[in-house]
C-alpha cells in the first residue's frame, strides 16, 4: 500500500504542470455547469458506439453519398436556371388540365412558348443520350 | 483555346480535374479552356477496400464506380491507354489517338511487380490489387491454421501503414474463426525497426506484443521457395510459412517508363513543394506517380490536388502559381475488427496516433462508402 502511495505521489510530481492545467480545465468546466454537458454527451456517445455496427454505418454513408453525388450535378448555373424555371412553371401552371389528343397536340405546338419547350426537351434528349451512352 | 490534358482517372487525376473546373468555368463556358481526362478504364477503384474485401467485409462492387459519375461534366472523358508522352511536344500518344497540351498532369499512379520476386506469383498472396484480393480472400476462407507470414517486400509501397492493419485485422479474424491458437502469425519489415516512423512504432510494437503477434526487421525477401513453401532473404535467413501474404515490390505506370520520364522506379521526379516535374514548366505530377518523399496514399493525392488545381487555374488566368504542398498525409490505422486509430502528419510535423478506439474504426467504415464524395470534390 505504502509503495502504490509512494509511486502515486511520484507520478504526481513527475506530471505536475499538465496535472495543474486539467485541473484548471476541469474547475472551469464545473464552474460553469458544461461539465453535466460534457457528461451528457459522452453518455450519447456510448449510446451510440452501443448501437451501430458496421453495417448500419455503412447503409446509411452510402445513402448520403449516393445523395451528395447527384446533388453535385445540380450547381452548374445551367442546372440551376433550369430547377428555377421549372418552379416558375409549376407555380404558374394553375389551370385544370384538358385531355389532349392528336389534334390537340398539333395545335399546342403551334404555341411559340411550348415550341420552345420542346427545343428544350430535344437538347435535353441529346445530352441525356450521350450521358447514358458514357455510362453503358 | 489552352488545353489541360490529365492523365490517370484514380483519385489524383479525378480531384485535380473536379477541383480546376469550378475555378476556370467562365473560360470553359467561353471555349478559352479545355479539360480533357485521359482514362484507360471507364470507372475508378477504390483501393483501401481491399483490405475490408479479403475478410468479406466489403463486396467488389462496392468498390467501383463509373469515372462518369464521378468527373465534373465539364470535364471531356476519354477511355483510351496513353502508350508514349512525347514531352518535347507537349503531346499525349494513346492506343487510338494523340492529344496535344499546353499544361499536362500525370497522375498515372502506381502498380504492382509481384513477378520481380522470383516464385512470389507462384507461392504467395497479395491484396495490393483487385485480382490479388480475391484470390486471398478465397485463400483465408479456406486458411485452417498454421503459420501466416505477411511480409513487406519493397519500399515505397502504397498506404505504408495497411501491412501492420490487415496484420491486426487477420489476428481479430482469426479469433473470431477459433483458429488463433493454432495460427502462429509473423510480420516482417525491410528496415531496422516494424515500421518507418517511431511514433507509430511505440503505439503499434506493444500492441503486437499483447496480441502474440511476431515480428522480425532487417528482412529483405529476395525469392519465394514455392515448392517447400520458404521465404528466403538477402540477409540469408529462410522463413516457412503455410500462407504468404507479401506486400509485393511496385513501380510506376509502363507509359512513365516508355517515355524515359521516370527514374529507376518509374516515378516521375517532382518537386516536393510545387509538384512541378523537374525541367518541365508545363507539367505537373501527383499522386502516387512521383519520386516524393511522402506516403503513397489516397490522401496525399486529395492534398496535392488541391495545390495543382490552384496553380493551373492560376497559371490559365496569367497569374503567379504560389501554392505549396507542404507533404500532408492522413491515414486511419485499424488495429482490430472493430478499432482504429489515425495519424496525420507534414514535411515539418511528426505523426501523434491517437488511441485506438470503436469510434475512429466507425468513422473509418464510413469513409469506406464515402470516399466517393471525396473524389467528386466535395468531402
Ligand atoms: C490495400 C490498399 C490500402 C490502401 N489504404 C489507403 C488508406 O487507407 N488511405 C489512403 O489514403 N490511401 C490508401 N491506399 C493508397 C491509395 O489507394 C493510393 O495511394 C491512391 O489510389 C493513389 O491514387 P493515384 O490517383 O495517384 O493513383 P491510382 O489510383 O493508381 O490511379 C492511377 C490511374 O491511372 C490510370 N493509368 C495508368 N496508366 C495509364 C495509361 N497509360 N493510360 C491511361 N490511364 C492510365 C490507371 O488505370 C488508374 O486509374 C491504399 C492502397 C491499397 C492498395
Amino acid at each position: 500500500m505504502e509503495d502504490k502511495t509512494q509511486e502515486l505521489v511520484e507520478k504526481l510530481l513527475e506530471n505536475q504542470d499538465t496535472i495543474e492545467k486539467i485541473l484548471e480545465k476541469i474547475i472551469l468546466l464545473e464552474k460553469t455547469g458544461a461539465l453535466d454537458t460534457l457528461a451528457d454527451l459522452a453518455a450519447f456517445v456510448k449510446v451510440a458506439q452501443d448501437t451501430l455496427s458496421d453495417e448500419i454505418i455503412k447503409k446509411n454513408s452510402e445513402l448520403i453519398t449516393n445523395l451528395g453525388l447527384v446533388s453535385a450535378k445540380f450547381t452548374s448555373d445551367n442546372a440551376l436556371m433550369l430547377i428555377d424555371a421549372i418552379g416558375d412553371a409549376i407555380c404558374r401552371c394553375d389551370k385544370e388540365p384538358e385531355p389532349v389528343g392528336l389534334t390537340g397536340l398539333l395545335k399546342a405546338m403551334n404555341d411559340p412558348d411550348v415550341k420552345f419547350a420542346l427545343g428544350f426537351l430535344i437538347n435535353m434528349a441529346k445530352a441525356l443520350g450521350r450521358a447514358l451512352r458514357e455510362r453503358a | 483555346m489552352k488545353r489541360v490534358v490529365i492523365l490517370g482517372g484514380g483519385v489524383a487525376g479525378t480531384l485535380t480535374a473536379n477541383y480546376l473546373v469550378p475555378k476556370i468555368k467562365e473560360r470553359i463556358k467561353n471555349e478559352e479552356v479545355q479539360i480533357t481526362l485521359i482514362s484507360d478504364r471507364n470507372f475508378q477503384i477504390y483501393e483501401p477496400g481491399f483490405l475490408y474485401l479479403i475478410f468479406n467485409r466489403l463486396g467488389e462492387g462496392e468498390l467501383k464506380r463509373n469515372l462518369g459519375e464521378l468527373l465534373d461534366p465539364a470535364v471531356q472523358l476519354v477511355i483510351d491507354r496513353a502508350t508514349k508522352i512525347d514531352a518535347d511536344n507537349s503531346r499525349v500518344v494513346t492506343e487510338n489517338g494523340s492529344y496535344d497540351y499546353d499544361y499536362l498532369v500525370i497522375a498515372t499512379g502506381s502498380r504492382v511487380v509481384p513477378e520481380e520476386i522470383p516464385g512470389l506469383k507462384e507461392g504467395g498472396h497479395w491484396f495490393y490489387n483487385l485480382e490479388g484480393a480475391t484470390r486471398l480472400r478465397e485463400a483465408l476462407a479456406k486458411f485452417n491454421g498454421g503459420k501466416i507470414v505477411v511480409s513487406v517486400m519493397g519500399i515505397p509501397h502504397k498506404c505504408p501503414v495497411a501491412p501492420m492493419e490487415v496484420t491486426f485485422i487477420l489476428h481479430d479474424f482469426l479469433r473470431r474463426r477459433n483458429l488463433r491458437d493454432k495460427t502462429e502469425l509473423l510480420y516482417t519489415y525491410p528496415i531496422n525497426k516494424i515500421f518507418t516512423m517511431d511514433p507509430v512504432v511505440e503505439l503499434v510494437q506493444p500492441m503486437f506484443d499483447e496480441r502474440g503477434i511476431q515480428y522480425k526487421t532487417f528482412f529483405n525477401p529476395i525469392e519465394v521457395d514455392a515448392k517447400n513453401r520458404k521465404v528466403i532473404t538477402l540477409e540469408g535467413e529462410e522463413e516457412s510459412y503455410d500462407l504468404l501474404i507479401a506486400i509485393p515490390p511496385h513501380r510506376g505506370a509502363q507509359v512513365i517508363i516508355d517515355s524515359g520520364l521516370g527514374d529507376k522506379g518509374g516515378w516521375v521526379p517532382t518537386d516536393k513543394y510545387t509538384l512541378r516535374v523537374d525541367g518541365y514548366d508545363n507539367m505537373y505530377a501527383l499522386g502516387d506517380a512521383t519520386n516524393l518523399p511522402v506516403s503513397k496514399a489516397g490522401s496525399v493525392a486529395h492534398f496535392q490536388a488541391e495545390v495543382v488545381a490552384e496553380n493551373l487555374a492560376a497559371e490559365i488566368e496569367g497569374i503567379e502559381p504560389t501554392a505549396m504542398f507542404n507533404g500532408k498525409a492522413f491515414c486511419f490505422i485499424e488495429t482490430g475488427w472493430e478499432e482504429a486509430t489515425y495519424i496525420w502528419f507534414d514535411y515539418f510535423t511528426p505523426p501523434r496516433p491517437v488511441l485506438p478506439s470503436k469510434f475512429v474504426h466507425f468513422v473509418k467504415m464510413a469513409y469506406n462508402k464515402a470516399y466517393w464524395l471525396t473524389a467528386r470534390g466535395l468531402l
